[in-house]
C-alpha cells in the first residue's frame, strides 16, 4: 500500500487551513454568553472575499522552512493561492472551485487536476490538526461553550472560555480552552486537550496590528506539547477584506496568468 | 575381552552384520536427506523472495521502515563504505522511494517512485529482465520505466511524456516530466499497477533530496549470515540515527510461514523416526532370535548373562557406529547430488513458482549440521533400542535356547 | 495347499510374525497419520489464511481493484447477494462497503480503509470476532463503534473508548466526517492487513456518509466475499458466478493472494515428498526385517527344498506369508490409525510447544488431523503392496539357497 506523507505541510493544506481558520472578531458588547463571544471572534474572517499575503514557517529540531504566498478567496467555494517564495516553488499556484482542485506547475507548463482524494490528504499531519479544517464554524456548532474566568494575557483582559465537544461532534479534541480578548475579540491563545486531559497543541495569536482595517493578530503559532522543537508559524503580511473580485477570477486560465 | 569377542562376532557373520548396519545406515540417510531437502527448499524460497527486491539487509534512517516518509532520508555518502565492511556482502544498492501523483491530462493516479542506481540495481535484481517493452534505463537516463498495468491504465506509450508531482523533502514542491522508456512486468500485480522507476539522480532532483537516499539494500550470502554481518555493521555505523534490518524483520510473513512449516516438520520427522526405529528394532530382534542357540551355548558353558549382554551390546554399538558413518556418507552424497542437480518441479507448484519468477526447482542443502544432527538422533534411537537385548538375554533359558 | 502351509508357518513363529505385522501396521498408521496431519496443516494455516483474509472467492466491480474509489461500487448488490446465497456450494456470503479514509486522533492521522460490514456476517465469514485481543467486537447495539488492530492503535495513540474521527469522500465528492469510538482491538497476525483496515458497522457508515437521512440513498458497497463448503468446489462455483455476473470481476483466493497459492502448492509437494521418503524407509525396514527372518529360516527352507518343494513354490510361499501377514496387519493398522487420527482431530496438536514464535498465535498453532475415507483405503492398499514388494528380494534370496548347504548348517 502506498503511504502518503503524513507530516509535512503542503501549501495546499495550508490553504484549506487558511480558508477555514477563523480567529478574528468585530466589535463587542457587554455581558455576552460564551457562545456569543466565540461567534463574534469567529465572524471576523468571514468577509465576503479577501486577499492576503502571508508567510508560513515550519520549524523542526534540525531544520526550518519558509514559504511565502499570496491568497485570494471568495466565500467558501472559491480560492486561489500563489506561492511566491522560495525560488524552487515560486509560481506554483492552486485553485479551488467547489469540490475541484487544480494545480499550476510553471516548471512543466501544465495545469493539473488533483484527484478528489487529495483534498482529503491535505488535512493530515503537520501541527494543524484535522479538527481545525473539517468544516467552518465547527468551533461554533460542534461545541458547548462556557466562560471559565477572566485573565490578563499579553497586557489584555481576556475571557477564558472552555469548549467541550458535543456528543456526536466529529472533532478529535477532548476540550479546548481559548483566551479571547474582551475588547476586540481577538483569539490570543487556544489550548487543545485530548480526552484524557493532556495538552496536545497550543495555538498563539501574536503581533496584533491593523490588517485590512481590522485589529487582528498577524502571527499565528501552533506549538505541539510533546514534540521538542516543533512549530508551525503563519504570518499575515497583508490582509484585505471584501475586495472587488468575482467568479471569473477563479479560473484555470487565471491560474497561469497570476503573478 | 568381551569387546574382542564382540568384534570377532561381527566379522564372523557378514550377512547379519551387513543387514543390521545397513538398516541403521538407511535410517541416517533418509533422515539426513529429508532434512536437507526441507532446508534446501526453504532456503531457495527465501533466497528468491529476498533477492527479487527486498535484499537480505537494509539500512535506513531510524524509524523509516515502520513509518516511511520522504523526510526520513539519509546521506548516501555516509553509507558508501558499507559494502566493504563485510566480505559476505555481495552488493549494496541505494534507493530513493516515495509517493507521487502521475498525471496525464484529466487522469491522475497515485504511484510509487523508485530512484535506482541502474547498474547496481540490475546486478542486484536483474531489473532489466523485467522490462518487457521498450528499454531499460541507462546511467544518467532522463526517462522513466512504468509498471505495465499502470501504463495501460493511463494510456501511456513508449516515448510519451509522463508528469509526476508530489511533495518533496521537507515540504518542497516536487514536479517533473519524463519520457517513458519502457514498461516492466513483475510477479506482484501491485507493482505493475503503481511502480515508476527512474535514476537515483533524477529522483533526488525530483524530491529536492540531493545526495539523500531512503534505503541502502544489501545482498549477502550465504543465507543465514545476516546477523553476523549486521554485527559488523553496527560497530561502524551510527545506530542512534540509523536502523539496520535483516530480511527477517523486513518480511515477517515469510519467516512466519517458515516457522509454521518447521514446527509441522517436528511431527513428520517423529513419524520417520518411529518407522526407522522400528526397522532397526525389527532387525535386531530377528538377529537375537537367530542367535538364540549360540547365546544359549555361551551361557551354559559359563559366560555370565551380564557379559553376554555386554558382548551383544558392544556388537551393536560397533554396528551402529559403522552404520551411522556409512549413512552419513550416503546422506551427504545424496544431498550433494541434489544440491548440484536439484529436483526439477512440474505441475501446479512449478506454475505457481514461475508466476513469481522463481526457479521451479527443489535443491537440497548441504549444511553439515543437518546431517550431524540426524546422525545424533539416530544414534540416540539405537542406544535406546540396544537396551532391549538386555531383557531378552536376561530371560534366556539356555536349555530351551539350545533345543531350538 | 501352499496357502495352508503359509498360514500355518505364520502362526508357528509368533515373534517373527509379530515383528512383521507390527512393521506393516506401523507403516500403515504412519502414512495415514502423515496424510491426516498434512491435511490438518494445510487446513490450519492455508485455509485459515484464506478464511481470515480473502475468503474463497471475491467479486468486485470491474476496475475496482485498480482504482479503489468509493464510486466504483457494485450496483444492485442485494439481489446479487441473494442469488449467490442460493448457490448450493456457498456456505456464507457477505458484502462490504470499503472507503478510503483518514482516521485522525488528537495526536496523529493515518490513511486507512474503512470497511463497513454486517457484524454478524463478518464474524461468520472471517472470524473477525475471534481475532480480538482487547475490548469487544462490534456490538449489535451502540452507534459509531469501530475496531482496529493493535498496531494501528499504537500508531494513532488510540486506546479502548478513545475518539477517532474518520473523514472520507462520499460518491458525490463531498467530504464528510464522523466520530467513532474504539470498542475493541484485534490482531490478525498479518501486518499489512492490520495496518490498513478499520471495521465499522454498515449502518454507522451509511449515517456518516448521508447524515441527512435521504431515503432514496443506499450505502455503496464494493466487495462480495464468500466461503464455500469446500475449497475444491471453487472451480465449479466460479463457472456459475461467471455466467450469472459476466460483467464483474470474480476471483478465487489464489489470484487475490498469490503468495497463499504458492505456499499451498509448496506444502502439497513437500508432503508428497515426505511420503515417498517414509515409504522408502519403510520398504528398507521391511526388507531388512524379512531378510533376517529368512536367514533365520535357512534350515527350514533347506529341509523343504530337500523334501521336494520346488523353487517356485518356495518363492510363492514366502510371498504368500508376507501377504497374509500384511492382510492381518492392515485392519489393525487402519483401526489404530483411525483411532489416533480421530483423537487428534478433536484434541488437536499444539505446535507451539516447539516454537515460541507460534505461541503468540495461540489458536492458530493447533493442527487438527483430518479424516479422509478415500485416502484411508488408498494408503492401506499402497502399504500392503509395498510390503509385498519388500518381500520380493528376501524371497528371491531364500530361493537361491542350496538346500544341502542349508541343511548342513544345522
Amino acid at each position: 500500500m502506498v503511504k502518503y506523507n503524513r507530516k509535512e505541510m503542503n501549501v495546499l493544506k495550508f490553504y484549506i487551513f487558511f480558508c477555514t481558520m477563523f480567529l478574528f472578531s468585530v466589535g463587542g458588547t457587554t455581558q455576552e454568553t460564551a457562545a456569543e463571544i466565540i461567534k463574534k471572534s469567529d465572524e471576523k474572517v468571514r468577509g465576503k472575499s479577501s486577499k492576503s499575503e502571508l508567510k508560513m514557517t515550519i520549524v523542526r529540531p534540525s531544520w526550518e522552512r519558509e514559504t511565502e504566498m499570496k491568497a485570494w478567496s471568495m466565500g467558501d467555494e472559491y480560492s486561489l493561492i500563489l506561492v511566491t517564495a522560495p525560488d524552487r516553488d515560486k509560481g506554483v499556484a492552486f485553485l479551488k472551485r467547489d469540490h475541484e482542485l487544480w494545480n499550476w506547475q510553471p516548471a512543466i507548463n501544465r495545469t493539473i487536476k488533483m484527484p478528489p482524494s487529495m483534498m482529503m490528504q491535505s488535512w493530515m499531519g503537520s501541527d494543524f490538526k484535522n479538527d481545525d479544517l473539517v468544516k467552518e464554524s465547527s468551533i461554533i456548532k460542534d461545541y458547548d461553550h462556557s466562560i471559565l474566568r477572566e485573565e490578563r494575557l499579553e497586557g489584555r483582559n481576556c475571557h477564558v472560555i472552555e469548549l467541550i465537544p458535543k456528543k456526536d461532534a466529529a472533532v478529535v479534541w477532548g476540550k479546548i480552552i481559548t483566551w479571547i480578548d474582551k475588547k476586540d475579540y481577538l483569539q490570543l491563545k487556544s489550548e487543545m486537550y485530548d480526552e484524557e486531559g493532556y495538552l496536545v497543541n497550543t495555538m498563539y495569536g501574536k503581533n496584533i496590528k491593523m490588517l485590512g482595517g481590522k485589529l487582528l493578530p498577524s502571527l499565528l503559532e501552533v506549538v505541539p506539547e510533546d514534540e521538542e522543537g516543533h512549530l508551525t508559524r503563519v504570518e499575515y503580511l497583508v490582509l484585505e477584506f471584501d475586495i472587488d473580485i468575482n467568479q471569473s477570477f477563479f479560473s484555470t486560465k487565471n491560474l497561469k496568468r497570476i503573478r | 575381552m568381551v569387546f574382542k569377542l564382540a568384534w570377532r562376532n561381527i566379522w564372523r557373520n557378514k550377512r547379519r552384520t551387513i543387514i543390521t548396519a545397513s538398516s541403521i545406515a538407511f535410517a541416517v540417510m533418509f533422515a539426513g536427506f529429508m532434512s536437507a531437502i526441507q532446508e534446501g527448499s526453504w532456503d531457495h524460497m527465501i533466497n528468491n523472495v529476498v533477492s527479487s527486491y527486498t535484499g537480505n539487509i537494509q539500512i535506513h534512517k531510524k524509524g523509516y521502515w515502520d513509518s516511511p516518509s520522504i523526510n526520513d532520508l539519509t546521506q548516501e555518502k555516509e553509507l558508501s563504505m558499507v559494502k566493504d565492511l563485510s566480505e559476505n556482502i555481495d552488493i549494496a544498492v541505494p534507493r530513493l522511494e516515495s509517493f507521487a501523483l502521475l498525471t496525464t491530462g484529466e487522469n491522475t493516479r497515485g504511484t510509487m517512485v523508485v530512484g535506482i542506481d541502474t547498474e547496481k540495481e540490475d546486478l542486484f535484481s536483474n531489473m532489466s529482465d523485467k522490462v518487457k517493452n521498450g528499454t531499460f534505463l541507462n546511467a544518467g537516463d532522463e526517462g522513466v520505466l512504468m509498471g505495465d498495468r499502470l501504463a495501460e491504465l493511463v494510456g501511456a506509450e513508449i516515448g510519451d511524456t509522463i508528469i509526476l508531482i508530489s511533495q518533496g523533502y521537507r515540504g518542497v514542491n516536487a514536479v517533473g516530466k519524463y519520457p517513458l522508456r519502457g514498461t516492466t512486468h513483475f510477479p506482484t500485480p501491485q507493482l505493475n499497477r503503481s511502480l515508476v522507476v527512474m535514476t537515483l539522480e533524477k529522483a533526488q532532483a525530483f524530491y529536492g533530496a540531493e545526495e539523500l537516499i531512503s534505503a541502502l539494500v544489501l545482498k549477502s550470502s550465504p543465507l543465514g549470515v545476516e546477523d553476523r554481518v549486521t554485527q559488523s555493521l553496527v560497530s561502524s555505523l551510527d545506530t542512534s540515527s540509523l536502523e539496520i534490518m535483516t530480511y527477517k524483520e523486513l518480511m515477517p510473513e515469510l519467516i512466519k510461514s517458515k516457522q509454521i512449516d518447521a514446527s509441522g516438520n517436528y511431527i513428520i520427522f517423529f513419524i520417520l523416526y518411529m518407522i526407522i526405529a522400528f526397522g532397526i528394532f525389527g532387525t535386531i530382534l530377528m538377529m537375537l532370535k537367530e542367535r538364540q542357540y549360540e547365546l544359549g551355548v555361551l551361557n551354559s558353558i559359563g559366560m555370565e548373562k551380564r557379559r553376554l549382554f555386554f558382548m551383544v551390546w558392544w556388537e551393536l554399538i560397533i554396528l551402529a557406529t559403522i552404520g551411522i558413518v556409512i549413512g552419513l556418507i550416503f546422506a551427504f552424497g545424496l544431498s550433494y547430488y541434489f544440491y548440484v542437480n536439484p529436483i526439477v518441479l512440474t505441475g501446479e507448484l512449478a506454475d505457481a513458482m514461475e508466476k513469481f519468477e522463481f526457479d521451479a526447482i527443489m535443491p537440497a542443502s548441504i549444511e553439515p549440521r543437518l546431517f550431524i544432527w540426524q546422525a545424533i538422533v539416530v544414534y540416540f534411537i539405537c542406544l535406546i533400542i540396544i537396551l532391549f537385548p538386555f531383557f531378552h538375554i536376561r530371560n534366556i533359558n539356555p536349555v530351551k535356547a539350545m533345543r531350538e | 495347499m501352499i496357502l495352508k502351509l503359509a498360514w500355518r508357518n505364520i502362526w508357528r513363529n509368533k515373534t517373527r510374525s509379530l515383528v512383521i505385522i507390527t512393521a506393516v501396521a506401523l507403516g500403515i498408521i504412519a502414512s495415514l497419520f502423515l496424510d491426516a496431519f498434512a491435511q490438518g496443516m494445510v487446513r490450519s494455516f492455508i485455509e485459515n489464511g484464506i478464511e481470515k483474509v480473502t475468503s474463497h472467492i471475491q467479486i468486485h466491480k470491474k476496475g475496482y481493484l485498480e482504482d479503489e474509489n468509493v464510486k466504483n461500487y457494485i450496483p444492485e448488490i442485494d439481489s446479487m447477494v441473494t442469488a449467490i446465497s442460493q448457490i448450493g456450494q456457498v456456505r456464507k456470503v457477505v458484502s462490504r462497503s470499503i472507503v478510503n479514509a483518514m482516521v485522525s486522533t488528537s495526536r496523529n492521522s493515518q490513511n486507512v480503509k474503512v470497511i463497513g460490514v454486517d457484524a454478524q456476517g463478518e464474524s461468520e465469514i472471517c472470524s473477525l470476532d475471534k481475532m480480538m485481543v482487547e475490548g469487544d467486537y462490534l456490538p449489535l447495539n451502540g452507534k459509531n463503534k469501530a475496531i482496529l488492530s493493535t498496531r494501528l492503535a499504537d500508531k494513532l495513540s488510540l486506546k479502548l473508548n478513545s475518539k477517532a474521527v474518520i473523514t472520507f469522500m462520499d460518491p458525490n465528492n463531498e467530504i464528510t466526517a464522523g466520530l467513532f469510538r474504539i470498542t475493541g482491538l484485534f490482531d490478525s497476525g498479518n501486518n499489512n492487513y492490520d495496518d490498513q483496515n478499520i471495521f465499522v458497522k454498515k449502518d454507522d457508515l451509511f449515517r456518516t456518509m448521508f447524515p441527512n437521512a435521504e431515503t432514496n440513498k443506499t450505502l455503496p458497497e464494493h466487495e462480495i466475499a464468500m466461503l464455500l463448503n469446500e475449497k475444491g468446489q471453487i472451480p465449479e462455483v466460479l463457472d456459475t458466478l461467471h455466467s450469472l455476473f459476466p460483467q464483474h470481476d470474480i476471483q478465487p483466493y489464489s489470484e487475490l493472494s498469490p503468495e497463499l497459492g504458492l505456499y499451498e502448492s509448496q506444502m502439497d509437494f513437500i508432503t508428497w515428498f515426505y511420503f515417498i521418503i517414509i515409504m522408502f524407509a519403510l520398504i528398507f525396514g521391511i526388507i531388512n526385517t524379512m531378510l533376517m527372518a529368512v536367514l533365520d529360516r535357512y534350515k527350514e527352507f533347506g529341509v523343504l527344498m530337500a523334501v521336494g518343494l520346488g523353487k517356485r513354490k518356495l518363492f510363492t510361499l514366502i510371498l504368500l506369508e508376507t501377504i497374509l501377514l500384511s492382510v492381518v496387519a492392515a485392519p489393525i493398522g487402519m483401526f489404530l490409525g483411525y483411532v489416533i487420527i480421530v483423537y487428534f482431530s478433536n484434541q488437536g496438536i499444539d505446535l507451539s510447544i516447539w516454537s515460541e514464535f507460534l505461541e503468540e498465535y495461540g489458536m492458530m498453532s493447533m493442527v487438527y488431523t483430518q479424516v479422509n475415507a478415500l485416502s484411508f483405503y488408498r494408503l492401506t492398499f499402497i502399504l500392503i503392496l509395498t510390503a509385498v514388494l519388500a518381500a520380493l528380494y528376501p524371497a528371491w534370496k531364500a530361493v537361491r539357497l542350496n538346500p544341502l548347504e542349508a541343511i548342513r548348517k544345522i
